[in-house]
């Protein structure tokens, strides 16, 4: 039985986009016991052939990012700073005064320093002698928030990192409930490096595993205070948003609706009028195209170190996906 | 450094936001000598007296126990609560911090909106207090209002001690440190001096008003912390001025050269700042002759980083100046 320990557990796992390592030796490890044939690709996905599909049956990808938006490591000032870059879209204003690790060797802590100087630059203060950072830390080094889970009520956490960690916690429920099933479908997990800087891992895994049906987890926007209602926005503990675009195949998109409904899933709709700036967009363009699917877990404070998800939202996610495969 | 440290580590453990420091109060009189007379003043300050069979010295001695919350000023349809910050405290620190309720229930600090949803204008620059909120979890209004109540205190969420090379890390240590130091020295000293443990001072409280009202001292050494612009941890600061207070010259010198006998660094600054708790005391009864000795730290918002060393260096500067003082080698006119 897997529990939301398991989710604390995949965000206390650095991995920020383009160093996925640890992340996919992870998950390598967890995946073993839905199948022996698991690898790690040369982008640092990880690809778990959970079962063949039987003659005539389609062969389904789940598909969720597992590496992170952080900060990389560019220069060392006179002062013994470091000076960092953002690597995927992040909120300056969010990072001001928090706790980090950078990931050199050895490890140091630090803060990101409030530079009245220019608000957009982003300097990490590690309390050592510049000679001393500079022997230690070297430009590209992640930087990383600190890991600080808490949990608020209606089983909501706010932890860093649940972009994109919620949804491999949905798959790996999902495949869980999936593993006494007699299936028809193949089954593939696939989780992607580099969603948050180029989609690239999910661009070349699929070419790879060339699926014929994808559904892609990811994490969206939640509504909360002052965003205003033209946006399509989930609501925490409503369920899973079923995506509705031009480049999602409309077909899956009403069959979720549909299955849902069978089986008094909660859900609600995340009406897109383009791309989904999730792996969707790339996976849907691989080789002939693949027709796919997006489900998203409403997301507080995305892009930050304190994420918000309902957990419910997760195991109704998985609980969809559950259902969705059973019918393939 | 381990008394301090074991100090320190209790501590940081104990919510002692502005107005509830009760619990505070209380543990520091579990680590009071047996020597100390204590009670709590008409505000709620912590006032003792040492009483040994030493020299008399009329000298008070204080540090601040308080630390900065936040209150509750408001709960949105949504659940969420706004609120106001309690004391002086950066607002820009405030996204992502962890805060407690009354009631132990965790919120979270949140910003409006995510930066995928921000106009390039609201990208800009440091966050207002207006785009904040705190996010309990609560599904709406009605759940808030059964567990908060307008105008709480909630407090910043503990922070283990935390040790990285020379530097102590942790929520607002820098005065815990200074309290530990008079905890110190009110353990070690056989002299009779007074302490005072103060109260609501970050809220521009004159709190030490009452506390030299009840102790009548001709002299008092002010320790507090000093956010170091420069990041120089290892020199204690001795202001010559700050807002509103001269010091005295004489025991400033007398200070300044007791830690050069000793080796250790020391700074003499003249602050453009307030320090509420010298100026308090000393326009107090018929005026009392002030001294401030500050400890260095660097402020990350609710995180103070020290120096271990710097800090017993402020203490044995101290423990100097009043052994000597007990001792007569001292001429204060």
């Amino acid at each position: 039985m897997l529990n939301s320990k398991l989710l604390l557990e995949l965000c206390s796992i650095n991995s920020i986009s383009g160093r996925e390592k640890d992340i996919s030796e992870y998950l390598k490890e967890k995946l073993k016991k839905y199948s022996n044939n698991v690898y790690i690709t040369k982008l640092n996905s990880v690809i778990c052939e959970v079962r063949k599909p039987k003659e005539g049956a389609p062969k389904i990808v789940l598909e969720a990012h597992t590496d992170t938006v952080g900060l990389v490591a560019n220069a060392i000032t006179s002062s013994g700073y470091i000076k960092a870059s953002c690597c995927g879209g992040m909120d300056f204003k969010s990072l001001i005064y928090k706790k980090v690790t950078v990931c050199s060797e050895p490890k140091l802590n630090g803060f990101i320093f409030k530079n009245n100087q220019s608000a957009n630059d982003i300097l990490v203060d590690v309390g050592l002698k510049p000679e001393l950072v500079k022997q230690y830390v070297k430009e590209g080094d992640a930087i990383v928030f600190d890991y600080n889970p808490v949990m608020l009520q209606n089983n909501r956490v706010c932890v860093r990192y649940l972009d994109n960690r919620a949804s491999v916690f949905a798959i790996l429920l999902a495949l869980e409930k999936l593993k006494e099933e007699n299936l028809k479908a193949g089954i593939y997990a696939m989780f992607s490096s580099l969603e948050e800087t180029s989609q690239g891992g999910a661009a070349t895994s699929s070419y790879e595993l060339n699926p014929n049906i994808a559904i892609c987890v990811d994490v969206s926007f939640a509504k909360t205070l002052g965003v205003d209602s033209s946006t399509s926005l989930g609501i925490m503990g409503h369920g899973p948003m079923i995506g509705i675009s031009p480049i999602l195949n409309r077909t899956l998109s009403t069959q979720f609706i549909d299955i849902a409904k069978k089986n008094n899933i909660p859900y609600q709709l995340e009406v897109m009028n383009g791309l989904t700036g999730t792996n969707a967009d790339s996976i849907t363009i691989t080789k002939g195209g693949v027709p796919c699917a997006l489900l998203s877990i409403p997301l507080k404070n995305m892009h930050t170190s304190f994420e918000i998800v309902d957990i419910n939202d997760i195991h109704n996610t998985a609980n969809l996906i559950y259902n969705a495969i059973l019918n393939f | 450094m381990e008394d301090i440290k074991c100090i320190l580590e209790k501590f940081c453990e104990i919510n002692s936001t502005i107005s509830q420091e009760e619990l505070a109060i209380k543990e520091i009189t579990k680590f009071l000598p047996s020597s100390c007379v204590y009670k709590k003043d008409g505000i709620g300050n912590l006032v003792v007296n040492k009483n040994v069979n030493g020299s008399n010295l009329s000298i008070m001695l204080t540090a601040n126990i308080d630390e900065q919350g936040l209150m509750a000023s408001d709960i949105e349809p949504c659940g969420s609560v706004k609120f106001k910050a309690l004391g002086g405290i950066d607002i820009a620190c405030l996204p992502g911090s962890r805060i407690i309720s009354k009631n132990n229930l965790n919120g979270v600090i949140c910003m409006k909106k995510p930066v995928h949803l921000q106009t390039d204008e609201e990208r800009r620059g440091y966050v207002n207090i207006k785009e904040l909120f705190i996010d309990f979890g609560f599904a709406n209004k009605e759940q808030a209002e059964k567990h908060i109540t307008l105008g709480e205190i909630f407090r910043f969420s503990n922070e283990n001690l935390n040790f990285y090379y020379s530097n102590v890390i942790s929520k607002f240590v820098a005065d815990k440190a200074c309290c530990a130091i008079l905890l110190k020295l009110l353990k070690n000293l056989d002299l009779n001096f007074s302490a005072a443990f103060l109260v609501k001072e970050k809220i521009g409280l004159n709190s030490a008003k009452t506390a030299t009202y009840m102790l009548k001292p001709n002299i008092a050494i002010v320790i507090k912390p000093y956010v170091e612009p420069n990041k120089n941890l290892k020199d204690i600061i001795i202001p010559i001025a700050s807002k509103g207070v001269v010091y005295s010259e004489q025991l400033i010198n007398i200070l300044y050269n007791t830690a050069k006998e000793k080796n250790i660094a020391i700074r003499k600054v003249v602050l453009n700042e307030l320090i509420n708790t010298s100026k308090a005391i000393a326009t107090s009864l018929s005026g009392v002759e002030v001294i401030s000795l500050m400890l260095p730290c660097k402020q990350f918002g609710v995180f103070n980083v020290i120096d271990k060393d710097t800090t017993l260096n402020l203490y044995e500067i101290i423990s100097s100046f009043l052994t000597n003082l007990a001792s007569s080698n001292i001429n204060l006119i």
